[in-house]
């Protein structure tokens, strides 16, 4: 008789537990999906709303600065870019690109060991000894031909890794889109790099030509790119800070895509009767 | 009695999980092979050399027309003002959301041209399901350019009423084109109404 209630009690229990589970699971997700998708709030507010998965606080300056590098682009880099494509055939870009990349990669080495990624690091090391060789001063890319493509990092990225926050966005003056932590990361990287100090006893027209090139070389890769978005976009400030954002976690992450943000549910939506 | 009981309901629980979880993996197989035949035909169009701009274009423009649900889309574009959608607006709203994105696609593509010998492929090797109904995937893979990974692909799909598969979304290199767009109306909206947004994609893209 005893064991009987024991196992009617132990159903009563494990019923309990799972209805508990359930709901607590529910009212979780629940909560989760109003909090990134509908800012806590179905009610309307007065004061303009932080947009979504962004945090720019200083909208209003990075707006101004936005126009500013608008501006700028428009008058000088543009051109320049445009110049550079019209003179420059597609296969001597793509060499410059090469050349320009494979001078990086002292920076990306630097950050493949401080985020402890050994095979990234022996990826960059052999891409580097290859290129630079057999690709003729890194003018060619037989590296990726052989099973070692190319990848990014830097040390904003490295601090991601870290854990440290990205801070607000910021549009800094010429260098575009950032946050603090983008900021700290390209100081570091620039520091760090052997052709910093390599310049550094240079003449001025070496340096100047470096960073140009490196500038009007980004410039154009992007061109139609940039062109199209701002065309298809209703607010082409927002495009490119939403597109920053995004690029950003997926390079941190390592282009494995992540669960975020786009990780909310239609059902959730529709069992709620928000939207659908 | 309650001994028999137990085993029939432990033996209950037992199957509705093996029948969830075989049912999970049966849909997600289906979703993949759909996106498998979606990224084929769309590799066929866009890797072709018979096809004109044009052709190119209405051919992409029928195929995302069958495969995506941009009703859906639109929703999730607007959040929470989808609600401040008039009904008499919807059919138009989700019109103009069609032409933007088969546009902004087309034009991303339209690029590539430069480059004639480049062969693309799409490589869709996982599926998992998402929300609690078996009804939405995200779908994984990779994008090769001339077989070296160029950026990954992630397809958001759902089972609609009719119960076909439709696209929801795509993610390319992280970023997601709904959701890009998603801040950019929200941005808008918050100083603007739902008809000054319609009448901004209707001058852009009707």
């Amino acid at each position: 008789m005893a064991k009987i209630y024991i196992h009617r009690l132990f159903f009563v229990i494990m019923l309990l537990l799972m209805l508990s589970l359930h709901t607590t699971t529910s009212k979780a997700d629940i909560s989760q999906f109003i909090e990134d998708n509908y800012n806590s709030s179905y009610v309307e507010s007065s004061t303009p709303e932080i947009s979504y998965n962004t945090f720019d606080p200083f909208e209003e300056t990075n707006r101004k600065m936005f126009a500013f590098n608008q501006a700028v682009d428009k008058a000088i880099l543009k051109p320049m870019a445009q110049a550079y494509r019209d003179i420059v055939p597609e296969g001597g870009r793509e060499s410059i690109r090469n050349f320009l990349r494979n001078l990086e990669s002292p920076t990306i080495l630097f950050n493949d060991i401080l985020q402890g990624e050994e095979e990234r690091t022996s990826n960059t090391v052999k891409r580097f000894v290859i290129n630079s060789s057999v690709g003729f001063f890194g003018f060619g890319d037989p590296a990726t031909d052989m099973g070692y493509p190319r990848h990014t990092e830097d040390f904003a990225q490295t601090l991601a890794v870290y854990g440290v926050e990205s801070g607000p966005y910021m549009v800094s003056p010429l260098f575009g889109p950032s946050t603090p932590r983008h900021i700290a990361g390209r100081l570091v990287d620039f520091a760090v790099h052997p052709l910093t100090w390599y310049l550094q006893n240079q003449n001025d027209g070496y340096r100047y030509s470096y960073g140009i090139s490196e500038a009007v070389v980004a410039r154009e890769e992007l061109l139609d790119v940039l062109d199209d978005i701002e065309e298809n976009s209703t607010d082409y400030y927002v495009s490119i800070r939403n597109m920053y954002m995004q690029r950003r976690i997926d390079e941190i992450s390592n282009g494995v895509p992540s669960d975020e943000p786009s990780e909310f549910s239609i059902d959730t939506a529709r069992d709620l009767n928000l939207v659908f | 009695m309650f001994q028999n009981l137990n085993k029939y309901l432990v033996g209950c629980l037992l199957l509705i999980i093996f029948v969830s979880s075989a049912q999970s993996r049966e849909y997600c197989d289906e979703a993949l092979t759909f996106i498998n035949e979606v990224t084929d035909e769309t590799l066929s169009i866009i890797n072709s050399s018979e096809f004109t701009k044009n052709q190119k274009k209405s051919n992409l423009s029928e195929l995302l027309n069958k495969n995506a649900d941009f009703e859906t889309m639109g929703k999730i574009m607007l959040g929470k003002y989808a609600r401040k959608l008039p009904d008499g607006m919807k059919e138009v709203y989700t019109d103009l959301i069609q032409k933007m994105l088969t546009k902004t696609i087309y034009d991303r593509l339209d690029n590539d041209e430069e480059e004639p010998d480049v062969t693309y492929a799409i490589v869709n090797d996982s599926c998992r399901s998402k929300g609690s109904k078996n009804k939405e995937f995200l779908v994984d893979g990779d994008v090769l350019k001339d077989d070296s990974r160029l950026a990954s692909i992630r397809w958001w799909i759902i089972i609609n009423k009719d119960q076909q598969y439709k696209v929801i979304d795509l993610t390319l290199a992280g970023v997601s084109l709904t959701l890009q767009k998603k801040d950019e109306f929200t941005s808008y909206l918050s100083n603007k109404s739902v008809s000054q947004l319609i009448n901004n994609l209707s001058k852009k893209f009707d």
